[in-house]
């Protein structure tokens, strides 16, 4: 039985004094690399579960899961930004997010802490410093020190449909 | 296709086909600038691009046509023709034509704003027609179709609806208006729907014309009064005008003549389309004085007619009620809203008395007295002290009475013998000031009278639907859909514990097995103590000691191991199981009673697609001057809601090809021995747990010899692959995209694009067509579809590590084969089955999955899977069994994986594919086409 972590009882929410520009964010890690994307996108942290295969797929595609009776996608995101592979451990989860009404999931190695970052903390991403398509990333935060990419899952969702070609054979 | 929760009806029709045209706007768009960047490069378009174009072109087209947007339909159909030369390579692309279509696609995207805005396709096409046809007559004039066209643009002119203008002044929706107007629209269609079922019997004289008449007036009627409540006097006052009309040939028990009749489809086809334009902007006005006008001027000639008639026979039988209750005294009113306000009904009762009669007076006399009895009488003529018992005639006497009794009260009280009772209606007395329009031929007494509701006229015939009458009330669709969810979850669950109880069970027989090697253990302990008391009885002193102690261990552990087995045999656990085993099989029946209780809530008669179909070949028989008669069967037969409002559009396409393609024109018809008349027969049954829905033809058949010419002369197929096919096969050319037979292009049924998107929505459902035709005989063309999308029987399996699931539908066997009888035949695996030769697939290669499973076995497990025609043998590597499964659709992103249909979540919460044998079937005979 797979246990439902939420992200609200999961993540301690730091009280940052609340303004317009501040966001909250989740950090995870993908390839020792750390991430984060926006915390209002995401519905549930699981464990990782049986993961059924679906053919005729990229191979970041990694097949569907069973959220609570709905049929949602999973993504190595790993594979996807060309990234060095990581086994799977206690520590990897499948988090799933919602963009629109597009739900899927994607599997991080670890899940970090929940943060806050007002906007003028993100820089725009450089063009050569990063591994993965920059069309995905808003910027890089910085926070104590440490480097996070903050992804936008609504390009990813896109980026992932046109690498799919949804429609192209329609 | 979007989820539209409101009945199948012309709004839903048009909400869908707009959201349908955007789509094909948008490859419209995406394809034309595609078309211009690659000519601007100087290279060549490619047919595929132009195909699309062309489809999307047609599409529209189609719909529009059956929607009357003519507007609309006439600009595509000019798009199409330009898209449809190209194709077939009699005209050449050019910047320039891209620049007349884009012209074209802007004024489409206009006219389909105005669509979505006010239910109308107004706008100017001629400049872009004109431009159009300038293209089109500038480069070719050998075919005709250019002629075609200009003329049929010149039809669709001519049927340009009047502008939309309001034609009473009606004030912003009221607040009755906003919580009345879901139920007005539903049930306005309905009566719409069978205003026009009746109507078409009455036309083919399949019914009474008396009670035809009386049902159209009932209709008109209550369509009516309901339009009063949302106060849409302008629906209201064209209900009203042909109830008016209809009540005269219902007084006269006359037979409307067809002039008659059309008018009043005009008058129906307006109110339909006014209930469709509130459906879609929730107040708009339609011009209503044109049929206004056309069923005044109807009216005014019976009038007319009956006046002359009714100057010849001054003493008939016919007796106009309302005369009785013509110069009514003044103060009336005022008693009748007293009446009203203290909670009273009012009631108009005629009746006479026979003229045999010798006692006319006290007859008279008698039947007020028993309607005082009920009430007040507040109005009386002629005054019954006066009657004489002389007159010769029958006598006529109309009375008002007040009364708190119902109408059958008052038949059953004055049901004397020698009085007959003419009329009972109840008035409904308006307390408000009446705002209904009055016309200027109208005049004051008939004014009063149309105020009276008739609901309760017909006494026979209420009492006769009381019988009846079903309960219902109306559910968001919503509702039912989570509930279906619901009871999907429910039999997920339940295998669930299923599962878990089969497992418990096994641990438990486990634990017995520990119980008997305890138990032996057991009885080595017991040895062991015969031979220590054994070898006691010899010993002595400290040994015999010793053993008795050891004899006292033993026995220790020989009552522990008795406690221990005792414990470990687990009776109570076992009953438990075995309650807990009877309880899920409750649970499961308990679950698919509620699951197929949930699913019935969801079915409705097929009844409301087929009696479109009525008016549909109606109207495309008159077009082409065929004479059909459409005969349908079993319409009671019920399915999924959703289903049916899918089917609304391929089955309309499909009709409509029946009729324009399949049937004969009359001449040719009688050169066959077949009557004059075409005949299509629509019906539909149940097949197992399949709905099937036959469309029968008697018309000319499908010849395969010139659809495969058709289909060389149009490039879809090669002279190889044609020779190749069988007689079968070379009938389904008709689906594929871009096919057409009919050498006429009609504004009916166009060039044959339709029959793939048929096929294509069809399997969507999961369902196949088949068809079966016969040169010169006719066509049959056969719909299968399961009766519900949600819940189906599977057959799970595993491949390659993998489990799916199998519809139990297109199972047909499974076989097991020894190694040395696989064949290879021109490169296939095929095995010998039955005397056939059945070509095997693994799916890895089929689905193209990555790995591929490399068991060595002997024998194999083949499912064999059948698409209705084609048979195929999908190896297997281990069969888990038949299940009900729930199914769900895959995420969006898998949209295009071939042969998977959706998913489904077992027992043990992980997720089956679903195998669509049809497509697997597809892709397995290309591969054998490719190699």
């Amino acid at each position: 039985m797979v246990e439902d972590l939420t992200v609200d009882n999961m993540l301690d929410i730091q009280n940052v004094e609340d303004s317009d520009d501040v966001e909250q964010f989740v950090c995870f890690k993908l390839a020792n690399e750390e991430y984060a994307v926006r915390i209002i996108d995401i519905q549930e942290v699981n464990r990782v579960q049986m993961i059924t295969h679906i053919p005729q797929m990229p191979k970041f595609v990694l097949g569907v899961i069973n959220i609570r009776g709905s049929v949602i996608s999973v993504f190595d995101l790993r594979i996807k930004f060309n990234l060095a592979d990581v086994a799977f451990s206690e520590k990897t989860k499948i988090v799933v997010a919602e963009v629109g009404s597009v739900s899927f999931s994607f599997i991080v190695d670890e899940i970090l802490e929940n943060i806050k970052l007002s906007k003028s903390k993100i820089d725009p991403a450089p063009s050569v410093a990063s591994n993965i398509d920059k069309d995905c990333v808003v910027g890089i935060g910085e926070l104590e020190g440490r480097m996070v990419t903050i992804i936008d899952l609504g390009k990813l969702q896109e980026d992932v449909i046109r690498e799919i070609g949804v429609g192209n054979t329609k | 296709m979007s989820d539209s929760e409101i009945d199948d009806d012309r709004s839903e029709i048009i909400a869908e086909f707009l959201s349908e045209s955007e789509q094909y706007l948008q490859e419209l768009n995406d394809n034309l600038l595609k078309a211009e960047e690659i000519l601007k490069n100087d290279e060549e378009v490619s047919v595929d691009m132009i195909n699309t174009m062309f489809r999307a072109a047609h599409t529209i087209k189609g719909t529009a046509s059956f929607l009357d947007f003519s507007n609309i339909s006439g600009l595509t159909h000019e798009m199409e023709t330009i898209l449809d030369r190209v194709r077939n390579s009699e005209l050449v692309l050019t910047i320039d034509i891209i620049d007349v279509l884009f012209n074209a696609f802007d004024t489409l995207s206009s006219l389909l704003d105005r669509l979505k805005s006010d239910g109308t396709d107004e706008g100017d096409t001629t400049d872009v027609v004109t431009e159009i046809k300038a293209v089109l007559d500038g480069t070719s004039g050998k075919t005709d179709s250019a002629k075609t066209t200009s003329e049929e643009a010149g039809v669709s002119q001519e049927k340009i609806t009047p502008p939309v203008e309001a034609a009473t002044e009606v004030a912003a929706p009221s607040e009755d208006f906003l919580k009345y107007v879901g139920a007005y629209l539903d049930d306005t269609f309905q009566n719409i729907d069978r205003f026009n079922e009746v109507m078409i019997q009455l036309e083919e004289n399949k019914v009474d014309p008396i009670e035809a008449v009386n049902e159209l007036f009932r209709i008109s009627h209550t369509i009516k009064g309901s339009s009063g409540i949302i106060k849409r006097n302008d629906i209201e006052l064209v209900a009203h005008k042909m109830e008016d009309l209809l009540s005269k040939y219902r007084e006269e028990k006359l037979v409307p003549e067809s002039d008659i009749v059309s008018t009043l489809f005009i008058g129906i086809d307006w109110i339909k389309n006014s209930a469709a334009q509130i459906r879609e902007t929730n107040y708009a006005l339609l011009n209503n004085t044109d049929v206004i006008q056309k069923l005044q001027k109807c009216i005014d000639k019976l009038k007319l007619e009956k006046s002359t008639k009714s100057l010849n026979e001054t003493t008939g039988d016919s007796v106009d009620v309302s005369q009785l209750f013509s110069d009514l005294p003044e103060n009336l009113t005022a008693l009748k809203e007293n009446a009203t306000k203290d909670g009273l009904n009012v009631f108009r009762v005629s009746y006479a008395v026979d003229a045999n009669c010798v006692t006319k007076n006290i007859k008279a006399n008698v039947c007020n007295e028993k309607l005082a009895m009920l009430g007040e009488i507040i109005h009386c003529k002629p005054d019954v002290e006066l009657i004489d018992d002389n007159v010769e005639t029958a006598v006529y006497v109309g009375v008002i009475l007040t009364t708190s009794k119902l109408l059958k009260d008052i038949d059953i009280a004055i049901s004397i013998d020698q009085i007959e009772v003419i009329n009972i209606e109840k008035e409904e007395v308006s307390l408000v000031q009446e705002v209904a329009p009055t016309t200027k031929t109208a005049n004051p007494t008939k004014t009063v009278k149309k105020e009276v509701a008739m609901k309760e006229k017909e006494t026979p015939s209420t009492t006769k639907t009381a019988g009846v009458e079903v309960t219902t009330m109306r559910i968001d669709t919503r509702r039912l859909d989570s509930l279906m969810n619901l009871a999907g979850e429910l039999v997920i669950t339940r295998a669930k514990f299923a599962q878990l109880v089969s497992e418990v069970k096994h641990e438990v027989s486990q634990s017995k097995e520990n119980v008997t090697r305890l138990s032996q253990v057991g009885g080595k302990i017991a040895e062991l103590k015969m031979a220590l008391r054994k070898n006691s009885s010899q010993s002595l002193g400290d040994e015999n000691a010793n053993a008795n102690r050891l004899n006292k261990i033993f026995g220790l552990l020989e009552s522990e191991m008795f406690n221990l087995s005792n414990k470990l045999s687990m009776k109570e656990v076992n009953t438990k199981l075995y309650s807990l085993d009877e309880a899920t099989s409750a649970l499961s029946k308990l679950s698919s009673d509620i699951q197929s209780g949930v699913m019935s809530t969801r079915m409705v008669p097929i009844e409301g697609v087929f009696t479109r179909f009525k008016r549909l070949v109606r109207d495309i028989a008159k077009e082409l001057k065929k004479d059909i008669n459409l005969e349908i069967y079993g319409e009671e037969t019920e399915l999924d809601k959703k289903i049916v409002d899918e089917l609304g559009d391929p089955l309309t396409h499909m009709i409509r090809n029946s009729v324009d393609h399949g049937i004969e024109t009359t001449e040719d018809r009688a050169l066959t021995d077949k009557p004059a008349a075409g005949t299509v027969k629509l019906s539909a049954s149940y097949e197992g747990n399949n709905i099937c829905i036959q469309i029968n033809d008697d018309g000319k058949g499908l010849d395969s010899n010139k659809l495969s010419e058709k289909a060389l002369e149009k490039g879809i197929l090669t002279q190889e692959k044609l020779d190749q096919m069988t007689e079968k096969e070379k009938f389904q050319i008709i689906f594929m995209p871009g096919f057409s037979t009919a050498a006429q292009i009609t504004g009916i049924s166009g060039r044959g694009v339709g029959m793939d998107v048929v096929r294509r929505t069809i399997e969507e459902l999961n369902g196949t067509v088949e068809i079966d035709t016969e040169l010169g005989r006719g066509t049959n063309f056969s719909i299968k579809i399961p009766l519900t999308l949600a819940i189906i029987q599977a057959l799970l399996v595993v491949i390659n590590n993998q489990v799916f699931a199998m519809p139990l539908e297109c199972v047909s066997e499974i076989i097991k084969v020894e190694d040395d009888s696989i064949f290879s035949v021109e490169g296939n695996t095929t095995v010998k089955l039955r005397g056939h030769a059945l070509s095997l697939v693994d799916l890895e290669t089929i689905l193209r999955m990555n790995t591929k499973s490399n068991e060595n076995k002997n024998s194999r497990k083949i499912v064999v899977l059948t698409d209705g025609d084609e048979t195929i043998g999908v190896e297997v590597d281990r069969l888990i069994g038949e299940d009900e499964i729930v199914i769900k659709s895959l995420p969006d992103h898998f949209s295009d994986v071939q042969g998977i249909s959706g998913a489904s979540i077992l027992g043990d919460g992980s997720i089956a594919l679903i195998l669509d044998a049809t497509s697997i079937i597809r892709e397995a005979q290309q591969k054998v086409n490719v190699r």
